[in-house]
């Protein structure tokens, strides 16, 4: 897009109509549009969310008991759904249809996206690690990317509230750089499955520690006049969304606890478009395209709150450019977009042939890992004796459930009748599986920019992706190898692809939709898009509260931590407004 | 649009009408493997329509399944899908066979969606179902589904020679396909799973209670085969 277009769009503004104005407009309603949504009313501000999906009601609409033998296909992963059928994620996935996005070539990146209300906070794994202090500080301790602004103990009072809002069921880890939890806040964390405590003892004996998961699940009820969620009653799959809000998505907890302070109003099918700017150094509101009649509309807001997911707030941020800002907005560092960053995952498996044959029993438990392998070469990291800077833990998988379509039930024996019978229920919860999650460390060849051809059906640039791992992530991914085939071997275990290497085993960039890095915080507006508090250093009424901000992406899944940066940036902004900023 | 429920009442009403003939369960263990009695059929060089049909879509009613493509396997093949089931998994405990719980509708399904995965067994499975009837030709003068039981054991047990000769590979990796699609089909069927012990949408009020004192014996017992300290 030229400067032209650009200036046309702008002068395009003046004829669209302008809806209230309001305290703040908050663009996306996942996990740190919908915590600010929360915080903000909470504070007596009124707000206008807006959301790019439909509206959603997982009360309603998640079917939570539906056998696969009601799906189609067995509920089997396609194009349509590519985490199966019965998964909550409405019109999304790794494409969404005519909002399509392009990686550069010869490069692979995968972008997951949901276009519903509460985003991906209703399908996800609901795993919530809490960063240590060294993970706020990684330049400090290794000499690569950056440092954050802020320390552990500056979060960790923001972490204790936000654990105790969204209901988290966990033990005690007690382990180096991995902060446990005040243990009033945590819910109790169910007891180990067979599978985990085999894993949990093969570890110990290799001097590795496993210990409880803690998990945004409820395994006590969390009664609330608004949004009233039930205890976790062990049985059904929490991809799907869960209708008793058991497991932590916004739709059934901070939206309906934010509508009853009748000060959200919540717009779907609203795509956002740009960050309407009263001066150069003050946003006005955002303007979105009204997806039903397609035309366009501003709301006029004393601040902006972005939370759109890594990709789309760059994405909107580029789309803002003006004649003063060609750039994008909030861009004079030159960092929008730039310092992406994704988990590294690779997944080993091995079939246990002693457990073939053991008692079976309910397994299901919370869906999630109720145990897993935390990062414990902190000490060995810090001495230079492995060929990688960042840690990585390992989740658990493996219970008793249905043959599936996988390695277990295509290794079975070439026979058929009752002695293929007898082999499938001979290897009946056997298979046990760990996925490992590494912190990558940021480089300059992982980016998303503006695609200079390609735009969407709303006539917006997409995003293109550049991704490429570094030998730390390789080294990592070895090691991660390495480590899990010891713990496979010790239980006796025959390991699926035990010859594959790290080049071939590591995941796909944007594959385990942990996207952050492209607006960083930091002390610094020279080489950060906002600051400690998750402001714009260029634009001080425009907050971003999603994984765009983070200066590093720890192994240790970052909803929490978006969630925990998200009430830390918005009782700041709430502060601000109620003081008469930015009026 | 079909739902998953009328799939299966046209399949139940597709053997009501006689039409598929499903055979008892076989006790495989009593079969004895008879060498084919002739040459082997040559893989069959379908031309297969491609799909043009729409998937379920990005947003579809999951509280109301449905298949919204037509269906596209002819009654004879459908009678070969059937009687494989059977032979294939014969049943567990009191509950029937693939074939009897309706795995040759789950495989037209399976074989009629427009989706990738799908399509590649496509290519296939409609083969090795006509490779079943030339086969059987071969063998007795007549269809897989008029053959006699004993020709329809042989040729499968054919099919699980080791190692592959080398016109058997198509057949072979196909079967072996269609194997896992149809394990996965019959143990997904939720009256199988409950046969079996598999516990699945069974709430537990309250705190997970773990693993039964059973359970947790059996688990004792293989720590302490390998060495292993069960108090970890």
């Amino acid at each position: 897009m030229t400067f032209w277009d650009c200036k046309a769009l702008a002068d395009s503004a003046s004829t669209h109509r302008s809806t209230e104005d309001v305290d703040a407009v908050i663009v996306g309603s996942g996990a740190g549009g919908s915590m600010a949504a929360y915080v903000l009313t909470k504070a007596g501000l009124n707000c206008v969310l807006l959301e790019a999906g439909r509206s959603y009601d997982a009360t309603t609409e998640t079917n939570m008991f539906g056998g696969a033998d009601i799906a189609p296909l067995r509920g089997s992963p396609t194009p349509d759904k590519p985490m199966g059928y019965f998964d909550a994620t409405v019109d999304g996935g790794w494409q969404v249809p005519g909002e399509p996005y392009t990686v550069a070539d010869g490069e692979k990146f995968g972008w997951w996206r949901a276009r519903m209300l509460g985003g991906r906070t209703n399908h996800w794994a609901r795993h919530v690690p809490r960063f240590g202090p060294y993970d706020f500080k990684p330049h400090t301790r290794d000499g690569l990317g950056v440092d954050w602004p802020v320390t552990y103990e500056e979060v960790s009072p923001y972490y204790d509230r936000v654990e105790a809002l969204i209901g988290v069921c966990g033990g005690h880890i007690g382990l180096e750089n991995h902060p446990d939890s005040p243990a009033e806040v945590l819910h109790p964390a169910p007891i180990p499955r067979i599978t985990e405590m085999l894993v949990a003892a093969a570890a110990k004996d290799l001097g590795i520690p496993c210990v409880p998961t803690h998990t945004a699940i409820l395994t006590r009820d969390m009664p609330d006049k608004n949004a009233p969620r039930s205890a976790c009653f062990n049985a059904t799959d929490c991809g799907r969304g869960c209708s008793i809000g058991a497991a932590f998505q916004t739709t059934t907890s901070l939206l309906p606890m934010a509508l009853a302070t009748g000060r959200l109003r919540i717009i779907t099918k609203a795509m956002a478009t740009r960050v309407v700017l009263k001066n150069e150094n003050l946003a006005h509101g955002v303007e979105y395209i009204d997806i039903k009649s397609g035309e366009k509309h501003v709301v006029g807001a004393r601040s902006v709150v972005l939370a759109a997911s890594a990709g789309e707030t760059a994405r909107l941020l580029l789309n803002s450019r003006t004649e003063t800002s060609p750039n994008g907005l909030a861009n004079r560092s030159g960092q929008v977009g730039r310092n992406l960053m994704d988990t590294v995952g690779c997944h080993v498996e091995a079939q246990i042939p002693g457990l073939e044959g053991r008692p079976i029993y309910n397994e299901f438990g919370i869906n999630f890992p109720h145990l897993y392998i935390p990062w414990w070469l902190y000490k060995e990291q810090a001495e230079g004796k492995l060929d990688f800077p960042r840690g990585y833990h390992f989740e658990i998988g493996g219970r008793f459930d249905a043959p599936d379509l996988g390695r277990t039930t295509r290794d079975l024996p070439d026979v058929y009748g009752n002695q293929l019978q007898d082999s499938v229920k001979k290897t009946l919860g056997t298979t046990i599986h760990l996925s490992m999650r590494g912190e990558m460390v940021p480089n300059s060849n992982c980016f998303a920019e503006l695609d200079p051809k390609v735009v969407d059906r709303f006539g917006l640039p997409v995003l293109r992706f550049h991704w490429q791992w570094s030998n730390f992530e390789i080294n990592q991914v070895r090691h991660g190898l390495e480590t899990s085939n010891k713990i496979f071997r010790r239980m006796g275990g025959i390991i699926h692809d035990e010859n594959v290497t790290p080049e071939q085993a590591i995941s796909t960039g944007g594959a385990l939709i942990h996207e952050a890095g492209t607006a960083r915080m930091g002390d610094n507006p020279q080489n950060s898009v906002v600051d400690n508090f998750s402001a714009s250093w260029d634009i001080p009424n425009l907050v971003l509260t999603d994984g765009s901000v983070f200066a590093s992406n720890p192994h240790k899944n970052l909803t929490l931590t978006i969630l925990a940066l998200s009430v830390r940036a918005s009782e700041r902004l709430a502060a601000k407004l109620m003081s008469g900023g930015f009026s | 649009m079909m739902s998953r429920r009328e799939t299966f009442s046209w399949f139940l009403a597709v053997v009501a009408g006689g039409t598929i003939p499903l055979l008892p369960p076989v006790a495989l263990a009593d079969t004895k493997r008879v060498p084919l009695t002739t040459s082997v059929a040559t893989w069959p060089d379908l031309t297969l329509k491609p799909i043009s049909a729409s998937g379920y879509g990005t947003d579809p009613d999951t509280q109301n399944p449905t298949v919204p493509w037509p269906l596209i396997l002819g009654s004879n093949e459908l009678e070969i899908l059937a009687i494989l089931g059977n032979l294939v998994l014969p049943g567990e405990g009191a509950i029937g066979g693939a074939g009897d719980l309706g795995i040759a509708g789950f495989l037209n399904e399976w074989v009629s969606a427009p989706y990738p995965a799908q399509q590649v067994d496509r290519t296939l499975f409609i083969p090795l179902l006509q490779w079943f009837d030339d086969q059987s030709v071969l063998e007795q003068g007549c269809t897989f589904q008029k053959a006699s039981r004993q020709t329809q054991i042989n040729i499968i047990d054919e099919l699980m020679a080791s190692p592959v000769t080398p016109i058997m590979d198509k057949p072979f990796a196909a079967f072996k396909r269609l194997k896992v699609v149809m394990i996965f089909g019959y143990y997904s069927t939720s009256a199988v799973l409950e046969e079996i012990g598999i516990s699945q949408n069974t709430p537990i009020m309250g705190p997970y209670p773990g693993p039964t004192d059973e359970a947790l014996s059996h688990l004792h017992v293989l720590l302490s085969s390998l060495g292993l300290d069960a108090d970890f």
